[in-house]
């Protein structure tokens, strides 16, 4: 099974065989973990970058009255975050969404191997800013679109992502979100998300069971999201 | 945790057919005024019929209360 990171990285650049093996070696003793834990929380000092190998993750905030904002999913290939140990403490918590398997990797390890490769250097700023480009488009998701786009918007998103990392078999890929949770972050109840839900199935746009999502239109889908995949760079630059 | 069925009707009429859990009819209650201002913000137009309702009922299907949305002309 090809290393997610690479695959996610050769979106951007080429890898020669000594960068692979560098990344091969982050992904080295990974750790099995369960669904239900949380990798750090909030206020909590970070010393590790996380490689998320299978599964996937999200960041999170809760607020005082216990109400909680899914930020953002983490999905194979993802690294939370390259360079997180600059900061004192973590603005928001990583959680895992699935059972997963993670490989924990040293502040050394990672500033030995941006020192060694400025390919993979490179790689990583880029991989960072895909990040902020997907939390604009999140933005802008959250601040104009109706609860329906939204929702298709965000099918899309996950379309590409899980697509980039060879998670996707037909259109089929596994989709590890109750309704609560992508109501948590679209800004949208769970009756509204499950009403937009039905909605879908009801059109044949979608079928999702057991947190499989599939999506049997995928051309009226993008049209109903607008949805342009631009902004994930999932291309290299001409 | 029971399930609560929230049925949206202007005009039409669309039927909750497979409801949220939720913890009591506190939560349901608050979740319905949150649902209904959610349809008002991202459908106004589904006003035109003057008056948009929420109806939630329990997993008995027994219906519980109501919460309305009505423009009066005067």
């Amino acid at each position: 099974m090809t290393n997610p990171l690479t695959l996610k990285l050769s979106s951007f650049t080429d890898l020669s065989s000594d960068d692979r093996a560098r990344l091969d070696a982050l992904a080295r003793n990974p750790t099995r973990m369960r669904g239900t834990r949380d990798l750090i929380r909030e206020g909590d000092r970070p010393e590790h970058v996380f490689l998320l190998l299978e599964g996937w993750g999200y960041r999170y905030k809760v607020l005082p009255d216990g109400r909680r904002q899914i930020i953002a999913y983490l999905l194979p290939g993802d690294l939370c975050d390259p360079h997180v140990f600059i900061l004192g403490k973590m603005d928001h918590s990583l959680g895992l969404l699935s059972d997963a398997l993670v490989a924990t990797i040293s502040k050394d390890e990672i500033l030995d191997l941006t020192a060694r490769s400025a390919t993979i250097a490179r790689a990583l700023w880029w991989s960072t800013l895909v990040d902020e480009a997907v939390l604009r488009h999140w933005l802008v998701n959250i601040g104009q679109r109706d609860a329906y786009d939204r929702i298709a918007h965000l099918f899309c998103e996950l379309w590409a992502r899980a697509s980039q990392v060879g998670l996707v078999r037909g259109d089929s890929f596994d989709l590890p979100l109750t309704q609560e949770q992508l109501g948590d972050t679209l800004g949208l109840t769970s009756v509204h998300t499950n009403r937009v839900l039905q909605r879908m199935r009801g059109e044949n746009l979608i079928r999702l069971e057991s947190k499989r999502l599939t999506i049997l239109d995928m051309a009226e889908m993008r049209r109903a999201a607008q949805f342009d995949a631009e902004y994930l760079h999932l291309h290299r630059r001409a | 945790m029971t399930r609560y069925f929230f049925d949206l009707t202007d005009g039409t009429h669309e039927r909750d057919n497979t409801g949220v859990e939720l913890a009591g009819v506190e939560d349901a209650t608050e979740e319905a005024i949150r649902f209904l201002g959610e349809v008002l913000k991202h459908e106004p137009e589904r006003l035109a019929a003057d008056s948009l309702r929420v109806d939630v009922s329990d997993d008995a299907r027994t219906r519980l209360f109501t919460i309305c949305a009505t423009i009066k002309h005067v």
